[in-house]
C-alpha cells in the first residue's frame, strides 16, 4: 500500500518534471543554440514543435 | 552520465506506463536539457556567490545567452565538455569583469569588429542541430534584433556611467563573436574538408 502511495506521489512529480522538460524542449526548437555551449542532437519531433 | 539519468528517468516511466517507447527520443532528449540547464546555471550561481562576483555574472549571462540562442556558433561534442567549458567561460568573464570593471580602448576596437562579425555570420547552426533557408532568416532577424537593443543597451549604462554593465555586454559580444567564428570555420571548413576524403 505504502509504495503504492509512494509510486503515486513520484508520478505526480514526474509529471511537473515532464511538463518543464517539454516546455524546454519548445523554446529550444525555436532557437539556434539549446544552451550555454552545448546542443544535442535535434530528435525530429522536437523539430515538430517549431513555431514559424 | 547525464545520458543514463535520462534514460533511467524515461524507463521508470515505461514501464509504470505513463510513457510509450514511441516517445523515447524526445523524452531523454527533454531530460538531457532540463538536467544539463539546471546543473550548469546552478553550478554557475553558487561559484559566483562564492567568488563574490554574481553581478557581474549575471550581466554577461544575460546578454550572452539572449543573443547566442539564436544567433548560435561552435558547439562542444560531449555533454560534459560543454558543461565544463561554459562554467568556464562564464566564471572566468565573471571575475575578468570584477577585476577590471573599465571598458578600454583595445576592448572598444574588440567589440565594434565583434558586432560587425556577429552581423555578418548569425546565425552559424551545427552538426547536432542544422539549420534550415527559413530557421536562418527567423534567427539572422532575431540576432540583429537583439544586438541592436544590446548596442543601446550598452550606450545608455555608458551614459548613465554604469561601465561596468556596459564592458559586461561588451565582453559576451566579444566572446559570442568568436564563438560565431569558430563554429563557421568548423561548420564550411573542416566539415567539407571531412567529406571530401570521405
Amino acid at each position: 500500500m505504502n509504495k503504492l502511495v509512494k509510486t503515486k506521489n513520484l508520478m505526480k512529480i514526474m509529471g511537473v518534471v515532464n511538463c518543464l522538460a517539454m516546455a524546454l524542449v519548445a523554446q529550444t526548437a525555436n532557437t539556434a543554440c539549446a544552451w550555454i555551449l552545448g546542443q544535442p542532437k535535434e530528435p525530429e519531433e522536437a523539430k515538430r514543435m517549431r513555431r514559424f | 552520465m547525464i545520458e543514463k539519468i535520462s534514460k533511467y528517468l524515461f524507463e521508470f516511466q515505461y514501464k509504470n506506463g505513463v510513457l510509450e517507447e514511441k516517445e523515447r527520443n524526445l523524452y531523454e532528449y527533454a531530460y538531457n536539457l532540463l538536467i544539463c540547464r539546471s546543473v550548469i546555471y546552478l553550478v554557475i550561481v553558487a561559484v559566483g556567490v562564492w567568488m563574490g562576483n554574481l553581478k557581474e555574472i549575471i550581466v554577461f549571462l544575460l546578454s550572452f545567452i539572449s543573443l547566442r540562442q539564436y544567433a548560435g556558433g561552435i558547439h562542444l561534442e560531449k555533454t560534459e565538455q560543454c558543461m565544463i567549458a561554459s562554467g568556464f567561460l562564464v566564471c572566468i568573464a565573471g571575475e575578468y569583469l570584477s577585476k577590471f570593471s573599465m571598458p578600454t580602448v583595445v576592448i572598444f576596437w574588440l567589440w565594434i569588429v565583434a558586432v560587425g562579425c556577429i552581423w555578418i555570420l548569425a546565425p552559424v547552426g551545427c552538426n547536432n542541430k542544422k539549420l534550415d533557408e527559413i530557421e536562418q532568416r527567423v534567427y539572422r532577424k532575431c540576432s540583429r534584433i537583439l544586438l541592436v537593443n544590446e548596442c543601446f543597451l550598452i550606450f545608455i549604462m555608458f551614459v548613465a556611467k554604469h561601465l561596468w554593465i556596459s564592458k559586461g555586454i561588451m565582453l559576451a559580444q566579444i566572446i559570442l563573436s568568436i564563438n560565431l567564428i569558430l563554429g563557421w570555420l568548423k561548420e564550411n571548413f573542416f566539415t567539407q574538408r571531412l567529406v571530401k576524403t570521405n
